[in-house]
Formats: C-alpha cells, sequence, structure tokens
C-alpha cells in the first residue's frame, strides 16, 4: 500500500462522508421521529437542538461529492449517473427539510404544513442515502470508461433494505442525540424510541450482512471460502 | 427597485451560462463532450422536479416576506411572544412569526 495522491484524497473523502454520517445524520433521524413527537413544545424543542448545528455539519457531503468530482473525475462520471434518480430525490428531499427549519416559525397557523415536509424530506433524504448505499454495493454495470445500466439499475431488493435500514439507523442517531442534549418528557420519549430502534438496527445489520454475500460470487467467496494462499499470493492474502 | 438585484443576478448568470457556449471550458472542452451520459426523459424530469419545487418553496418564502413587510413595527415588540422562536440557529433571521401572537 503506497501513500500517493489517490490513496490520500480517498482517505480524505471517507473522512468526509464519515463525519457527514456521525455530525450530521441525527438531525436527519430527528426529522424522521418528528411525526412521533407531540405538538407544541416536544417538537419545538426538538428542532431548536438541531438548528444551531445542520447547516454546517450538512457541508461535509460536499466534501465527499465535491471530491470524488475533484479526485476521481472517472468514478463521479460512472456513479453519478447510475445514482441520478436517488441522488436528485435526495436533494428535493433535503431542499424541503432545510426550509423548514426557516418557515415552520413564520406562521403558526401553517407550522403543520412545514412539519410534514420537514419528516417527508427527511425520510426521502434518508431512504435515497441508504439505496445509494446499496446500490454501490451491489455494483454498478460499466462498460468502458462509462455506465452502461439502465435508469432502473439501482432499484432491486437489496438497494431498498439498505434504504429501510438507514432510515432505521439515523432515527436511533436522531433518538439518542435528544436523549443527550433534552430532558423531561422528550428525553424520556427518546430514551423509549432509542430503545426499539437499536434492536432494530441490529436487525437490519444482520439482514443486510445476510443478503450482502448473495450479490456477487466474490462477496461469497470473501465470507464463506477458506483463505487459500498461493505461495505467489502469500504476503498479500490479507488485502483483495 | 426591489427585484432589479435579482433580476441582476439571474442576468449575469445567463450570460455566463449562454456566452460560453459551445464549450464547458472556453476553447479547450466542448458542452457535448463534458456532458453525462444521461437519456434526455431523465434530465427533464429532474428538471421539472426542481421547477416544481422552487415554485413551491419560493412561492411560500415571497408570501413570507410580503406578509412580515405588511406588518407595521410596534413598540416592544420580541421575535415572537409565544416563546416558540428557534434559539439560534445558523442562517435564521430573528424575524417575527407575523400571527405568533395570536396563534
Amino acid at each position: 500500500m503506497m501513500i500517493d495522491l489517490p490513496m490520500i484524497w480517498a482517505c480524505l473523502i471517507a473522512v468526509g462522508i464519515a463525519s457527514y454520517v456521525v455530525m450530521d445524520r441525527f438531525d436527519l433521524g430527528i426529522g424522521i421521529l418528528f411525526p412521533f413527537f407531540r405538538v407544541g413544545r416536544q417538537r419545538d424543542t426538538a428542532m431548536n437542538s438541531i438548528a444551531p448545528v445542520w447547516d454546517g455539519n450538512e457541508t461535509w457531503i460536499v466534501l465527499g461529492g465535491g471530491g470524488l468530482m475533484a479526485a476521481f473525475p472517472l468514478a463521479y462520471s460512472i456513479i453519478f449517473p447510475a445514482l441520478y434518480a436517488p441522488l436528485i430525490a435526495m436533494l428535493l428531499g433535503l431542499v424541503f427539510r432545510g426550509v423548514a427549519f426557516e418557515f415552520r416559525w413564520r406562521d403558526p397557523r401553517q407550522r403543520p404544513v412545514w412539519d410534514i415536509a420537514f419528516c417527508v424530506g427527511s425520510v426521502v433524504a434518508a431512504t435515497a442515502q441508504g439505496i445509494t448505499l446499496g446500490a454501490l454495493l451491489q455494483g454498478i454495470h460499466v462498460e468502458g470508461r462509462a455506465y452502461a445500466g439502465g435508469w432502473w439499475d439501482w432499484l432491486t431488493p437489496f438497494s431498498l433494505l439498505t434504504g429501510a435500514s438507514l432510515v432505521v439507523g439515523y432515527s436511533l442517531l436522531g433518538s439518542c442525540w435528544l436523549i443527550w442534549k433534552t430532558e423531561g418528557a422528550l428525553h424520556e420519549h427518546a430514551r423509549r424510541f432509542a430503545k426499539w430502534l437499536a434492536i432494530g438496527l441490529v436487525a437490519a445489520i444482520a439482514l443486510v450482512s445476510a443478503a450482502t454475500p448473495f450479490l456477487e460470487g466474490r462477496f461469497y467467496e470473501r465470507w464463506f471460502g477458506w483463505p487459500v494462499c498461493s505461495q505467489a499470493r502469500k504476503c498479500r492474502c490479507w488485502w483483495p | 427597485m426591489g427585484p432589479s438585484g435579482f433580476i441582476a443576478v439571474i442576468a449575469g448568470w445567463v450570460t455566463t451560462e449562454i456566452g460560453r457556449q459551445p464549450f464547458t471550458v472556453y476553447g479547450l472542452l466542448r458542452t457535448a463532450q463534458s456532458a453525462a451520459p444521461l437519456g434526455a426523459p431523465a434530465v427533464a424530469t429532474s428538471l421539472l422536479a426542481f421547477v416544481i419545487v422552487y415554485f413551491a418553496v419560493f412561492g411560500a418564502g415571497t408570501w413570507y416576506v410580503l406578509r412580515l413587510m405588511s406588518k407595521p413595527p410596534e413598540p416592544h415588540e420580541t421575535a415572537d411572544p409565544s416563546g416558540a422562536a428557534p434559539t439560534r440557529a445558523a442562517g435564521i433571521t430573528p424575524a417575527a412569526a407575523f400571527d405568533g401572537g395570536r396563534a
């Protein structure tokens, strides 16, 4: 393994995406859980707890996407057309949930409308990100140096499973954030959610892990094959 | 004079985007060479979706701005008498909810 520019950039993009998931996705989770909070104090507190941080934290994904375009333009030009529909859906979802932070305070009579926008936008964005992840795992059809699949290649039972799993995972992040940041009824509420969501997340991890080896022969071998080191590959049998 | 700044921004944007055609990078890379291998229906659908979403969001925003402008300032007013205003938020102006007191 050499430390060269592509390796450094791959690490930077990985750090960007990981930071995005850890530091920002609890606010998506709060959006997903929003309908379960009582109208009034609970919803206002939940929203206020993320309002100062969500916008800054969300910028990490710009580093991930921008870095991919700048450092790995070929990968960018293949992955983005392949995942065009879920990525556009994610952006539109983020528009609605982002603007809900501003608009829901403006007119109390229309607050329910922006609460729905906040929740639906969050669910759409989380599902789209999960589908993106699943579609990357199951592979993208490439011929030459371009995407060669169809417009619906990303939509499979496996990608829907990863989409649903990410919704559960983000909801757990959101409820844990509320356990940390709030007290009283909302805190207790979040504690109950977290318990069930943790069980759900473990089940989702088990399901995705069980499905992954059957996506491709190579995955299956990696999981179930006995490690065989031929003489030539001896020194690198731990690394693909 | 209100919308003139907006018109100027849009006009500048249109000038840069149309003025450089048929190049993406002027004199070096043609737009036809740099276009993604996306089908026209896919691009048309996403464009339509963005137009609808932007009309909805900017329509609501414009309506809120006009409502706020039509409400005269009163002495000793707070951001939101109901106390449900955002405590601190990135990019949120501390403007009043225009029906805050009567909700």
